[in-house]
């Protein structure tokens, strides 16, 4: 017999104490009476006692000793060894996407999968280590050598399953790495995968069968000023006729039906459909198989349209706005995004994600937002800038040959040919402050005079030195049209570049001018905060579903972008046979001891029936009073 | 020890009692208590031939008037007893607050009177180690029975008792009345022999048998060592448990049952009284019940 916890037996010192009370408390009291005459005769009437009677006198003691004895062992946990009885068992887990499909009984493979590690934990004997291998969303060692029975009960029931593909390679080698460590181990292999070859492997497939229908690809395109939504289905068990049905997001978010179509989708096969609408733009829409099947989450397929997901807009300060107008109209960025303002007419404004100010420079610079000064007439506070003496140019304007990341990312795509007259007519020098942290885009005579930064509010800020109108042969030229493209997309960058991703991409969330923090709720509800400290933020798609992205603003509004993350193709495939699944090595016989810690219930009746004997032992001293 | 306190009102209550006697009295003459011969009080008893020689002055006329036959009138002789009590004096009477001691002389007060009232001779002894020590003898009369029954105020206990060896010497009467022995009988020593020869003496014999309360019925329980007030070698030590009181009780019945047969066999009288009897209850209850007074 062992102790979980030796220390109990601590409790022991009260015996010697008691002990002591005993022999204090129960010395003879001396008495002189008239006459022990009657006493002396009394003895001749006891009955003569059985030997075990002889400790009635100091049974007091003898309980209050086992009462303690049997507390202290209660304390102590002991439980017993027995040699041989208990395995080492290592479990690997197939958590991937294919894992959430059900099975006839409306039960997921994967909860299958965890009720058999279940039974098997179960039924083991105390004494028994498990190991578990998890391959989810990634591959890791949920527990080694884990010996508590009931916590490694615990733990299993709180697994979920993943989304993603996962390979289970990087399990494989877990286990072998295990096995090669407790040769003794028995390894189950807990998944919906066939092998063709498996060695010192028990294999428990929970695969159940069953269609699975598949949505993907989906996008639309307007085409003659209508809509045309397209994408694949596929069917991954047998050839079926499917019916598809398109909805379009209404005004509350609610998914409104806009026609459906049927298709017949080849075993395996990806099958291309098409909707015609009569709608010319969307917000979001929705295309779903109709029919059901064992995997529901690869069933639909849902697409945001990316322009409403950058809504900030655009106000451009000029009084003569034409060639920004056209510019900007030519880099994609629409009229009801652009709000045009002559510089008399200007007012503090604010809520926009970007200020162009041409030939004006306003009082005092916007708090949010980003800005372009293109030819400011004069200095403003807080644009980490001066404004200097104009200049002709002695030589032709360079591009910067810096290799900063941001310089590079600002000048990418623009073509470096030395032999054109690429001269302002007039340039303006500039100071920079150090606080701008600035990038020289294009300098002339070492003087820049397009350069990106950020102002005293940490906002981009890109400055044009010069007046677009006077240097048509470059603001006419592909280059400032690309430059101005990078410029606008380091000024006003979206928030996602894609609203459609595979389950496992990994997202880049940018965080845009005036913006404080990011949140994102996945499809199952689970708020996640990713780190905003650098200007895009990581994040792992681990579910299928929408992911709704908000960004909270500086002005205390928000702004809510919603990607769609899908089941990967790969785990769409429900019955899948592959090649093997081996450890290598000789598996040893031997076994670890088992435990029997039930002993523990017995030492407790055994303390209450001590106490109850007290107890009437004490009713009864008291009777005789 | 403190001065008895036997209430007036209580001496005039049982002043009223009569002892009675069993045997033949053959005590002097005079006194109040019948006897069997025939004799010169008031009250008449019987007829009989008369015989020439016989006092005249006894023949009954009426009757020779109507029998033509001389018969003598005879008459109960009435005799004066001498009452005799014993009190057993040792240490185990006078232990302890409301001791043995104090029933017995009370008892003994008690009875004296009775005596003197019924106009007996009473005699008071002490009985210590194995001597007789007579404390008053012959008193008569109650101004005698109040001149002397201070004396049972100085009284000391002490000792040991041995009942036979000490009454079996002394003169103790014969025929001539009733002697009391008040004692706890808590002992081994011969006791019986004693009561014999009370018995073999004609006297009619009480013994009063005195326990205290907690001898009666002991309420200590735990571990005790008693020593015995007489003899500290003797010694008792146990832990008192009912089944001990069990046993306790037992001899506590064997050892009044010896007494109390032994007494009855002999024809004596026997009573058994707690030291917090009142004298009420022990005279005008258990001595009427038993037969000693009436």
């Amino acid at each position: 017999m062992s102790l979980a916890y030796p220390l109990g037996f601590l409790a022991l010192i009260a015996i010697p104490v008691l002990i002591l009370i005993y022999i204090i408390k129960n010395r003879y009291t001396e008495q002189t009476v008239s006459s022990t005459y009657l006493w002396n005769l009394s003895e001749r009437f006891i009955k003569r006692r059985i030997p075990i009677n002889r400790i009635t006198g100091i049974i007091n003691l003898i309980l209050q000793i086992l009462a303690v004895i049997a507390i202290a062992i209660i304390l102590s946990r002991p439980f017993l060894i027995m040699k041989g009885g208990a395995q080492t068992y290592c479990f690997i887990l197939d958590g991937s996407g294919s894992m959430n499909a059900l099975c006839t009984d409306d039960k997921s493979r994967f909860e299958k999968g965890k009720d058999e590690i279940l039974k098997i934990i179960d039924d083991s004997v105390k004494g028994s280590q498990y190991t578990l291998i998890y391959a989810g969303t990634s591959t890791e060692t949920i527990f080694e050598n884990y010996a508590d029975k009931d916590n490694a009960m615990e733990v299993v029931r709180d697994l979920t399953a993943a989304y993603s593909a996962t390979p289970l390679t990087a399990a494989l080698s877990a286990a072998q790495k295990y096995f090669t460590s407790n040769p003794s181990a028995k390894t189950y292999l807990i998944t919906d995968k066939n092998f063709e070859t498996t060695n010192n492997i028990n294999l428990v497939n929970v695969s159940d069968g069953g269609e699975n229908y598949a949505v993907s690809g989906v996008e639309a395109t307007l085409s003659d000023g209508k809509l045309n939504v397209s994408g694949n289905v596929s069917s991954y068990e047998s050839d079926a006729e499917l019916t598809l049905e398109l909805y379009f997001a209404g005004e509350g978010g609610e998914f409104v039906k806009d026609g459906d179509i049927t298709v017949t989708a080849a075993k395996l096969a990806q099958t291309a459909f098409s909707f015609k609408s009569e709608r010319s733009d969307y917000t979001a829409l929705k295309v779903r198989v109709a029919q059901q099947d064992a995997l529901p989450l690869d069933n639909e397929q849902t697409l945001f349209n990316a322009k409403f997901e950058n809504i900030s807009k655009i106000m451009l300060v000029s009084d003569t706005p034409f060639f920004m107008h056209a510019a900007l109209s030519a880099l994609g960025i629409p009229d009801d995004r652009l709000d045009i303002v002559e510089s008399e007419k200007y007012a503090e404004q604010s809520g926009y994600g970007l200020y162009i100010y041409e030939n004006f420079v306003p009082e005092e610079l916007p708090r949010e937002g980003a800005t372009w000064f293109i030819n400011p007439p004069e200095s403003v506070k807080g644009t980490n800038f001066s404004t200097g003496d104009w200049y002709f140019p002695v030589d032709r304007a360079e591009f910067s040959q810096s290799s900063a990341t941001t310089t590079r990312n600002l000048l990418k795509g623009i073509i470096r040919n030395e032999s054109e007259d690429f001269k302002p007519r007039q340039y303006m020098k500039c100071g920079l402050s150090s606080g701008g942290k600035f990038n020289t885009l294009l300098s002339c005579d070492g003087s820049p005079i397009i350069f990106a930064g950020t102002n005293i509010y940490g906002n981009r800020e890109t400055v044009f030195a010069f007046d677009v109108k006077d240097f048509a042969l470059f603001t006419l030229g592909a280059n400032f049209s690309v430059m101005s493209s990078n410029i606008l997309t380091y000024s006003f960058p979206p928030v996602v570049d894609n609203t459609s991703y595979i389950c496992g991409d990994v997202i880049q969330i940018n965080r845009i001018p005036n913006s404080t923090s990011i949140s994102i709720v996945t499809p199952s509800g689970k708020n996640v905060y990713p780190d905003v400290s650098s200007s895009a933020a990581e994040y792992e798609l681990e579910e299928v579903g929408v992911y709704k992205i908000t960004l909270a603003m500086k002005d205390n509004s928000e702004m809510s972008v919603n990607v769609y993350s899908s089941l990967p193709e790969a785990e769409r495939v429900l019955t899948v046979t592959e090649k093997e699944f081996i450890i290598q090595g000789t598996p040893a016989a031997s076994n670890l001891d088992g435990i029997i810690d039930d002993l523990l219930i017995l030492f407790i009746v055994l303390a209450v029936l001590a106490v109850a004997d007290y107890g009437v032992y004490c009713y009864e001293q008291y009777q005789l009073r | 020890m403190s001065d008895l306190v036997i209430s007036e009102e209580f001496l005039g209550e049982i002043e009223l009692l009569q002892t009675l006697l069993k045997n033949n009295v053959a005590g002097r003459f005079g006194g109040n208590h019948q006897s069997k011969t025939f004799g010169s009080s008031c009250e008449f008893a019987d007829y009989r031939d008369y015989i020439p020689g016989d006092d005249i002055t006894k023949i009954d006329w009426n009757a020779f008037a109507r029998f033509e036959k001389l018969y003598l009138k005879l008459y109960l002789d009435e005799r004066q007893v001498h009452t005799r009590i014993y009190i057993d004096v040792s240490r185990s009477m006078g232990y302890g607050k409301g001791h043995k001691g104090e029933q017995a002389l009370k008892l003994a007060a008690a009875f004296a009177y009775i005596s003197v009232c019924e106009m007996d001779r009473v005699s008071i002894y002490l009985l210590r180690d194995d001597k007789v020590e007579g404390i008053i003898e012959n008193m008569l009369g109650r101004e005698a029975y109040l001149n002397n029954i201070g004396a049972l105020n100085d009284v000391q206990f002490g000792g040991d008792c041995r009942i036979s060896e000490a009454i079996l010497p002394t003169t103790v009467g014969y025929g001539d009345g009733l002697s009391i022995i008040i004692s706890d009988f808590l002992t081994d020593n011969d006791y019986e022999t004693a009561i014999d020869h009370l018995c073999a003496k004609k006297r009619d014999v009480l013994c009063v048998q005195i326990l205290s309360k907690e001898e009666l019925n002991p309420k200590a329980r735990g571990k005790l060592h008693y020593f015995d007030c007489e003899n500290s070698e003797k010694v008792y030590r146990k832990n008192i448990n009912r089944e001990i009181i069990k046993a306790y009780k037992l001899a506590l019945e064997y050892a009044t049952g010896r007494i109390r047969e032994h007494c009855h066999s002999r024809g004596a009288s026997y009573m058994l009284v707690s030291s917090t009897d009142k004298l009420n209850e022990i005279f005008f209850e258990k001595l009427e019940e038993e037969g000693v007074l009436k």
